[in-house]
């Protein structure tokens, strides 16, 4: 059974090209993971990133998990594709994966 | 109940014929890993399914705490540094 939220999740990925669900907003992150992933998209060609404060809805926390079945917070998508965390998204960064893909996803928003 | 690292090493590489796993006792108490995990099944994947690919192979160590934490760099043959 899916969860009753899902349809919710699903909406904020599609209608954002770069999406992150994270510990406050980008730009008063509340953890140190959330304002390191807020930076490292931003430094990756990101101008105006839509986020979700999970710590003001339990509820869609949860459905998050559920959704990406990835147990930490932040998670970032782009295009509608969960792409990892905070340390997956800095080692694409660094490899020069991230790039190409926030570049497409604006792109297709266009 | 922890591992030693020739252990972890051993059982990361269990993921695929070919997988070197280079791994660092970040504490020294055998509880806090880093690996470093070049495996030729990591060939075209997302980073976020490589990932998932080694936290499933070590879901059972991680849910029991045996492995209570584990920071992994993957890499296709293709792509991993040199050194």
């Amino acid at each position: 059974m899916s969860h009753p939220l899902r349809s919710e999740i699903e909406k904020l990925v599609q209608s954002h090209p770069v999406m992150i669900f994270m510990k406050g907003t980008p730009d008063f992150p509340m953890c140190g993971f959330s304002a390191r992933a807020v930076q490292v998209l931003k430094a990756a060609g990101v101008k105006q990133l839509s986020g979700f404060d999970v710590l003001s809805d339990d509820p869609m926390w949860e459905a998050l998990e559920d959704f990406s079945q990835w147990p930490t917070v932040p998670q970032i998508f782009i295009g509608g594709k969960f792409v990892g965390g905070c340390d997956i998204v800095s080692e694409m960064f660094e490899q020069g994966e991230l790039q190409p893909l926030v570049t497409e996803a604006l792109k297709a928003k266009a | 109940m922890t591992l030693s690292l020739e252990e972890l090493k051993a059982r990361l590489e269990e993921l695929a014929p070919g997988t070197q796993a280079n791994v660092t006792d970040l504490t020294g108490t055998r509880d806090h890993w880093q690996a470093v995990i070049v495996s030729p099944v990591f060939e075209g994947k997302m980073m976020i399914e490589q990932h998932r690919m080694v936290m499933k192979l070590m879901q059972a160590e991680i849910d029991s705490g045996v492995v209570h934490a584990l920071t992994i760099k993957t890499y296709a043959p293709s792509k991993a540094p040199k050194n």
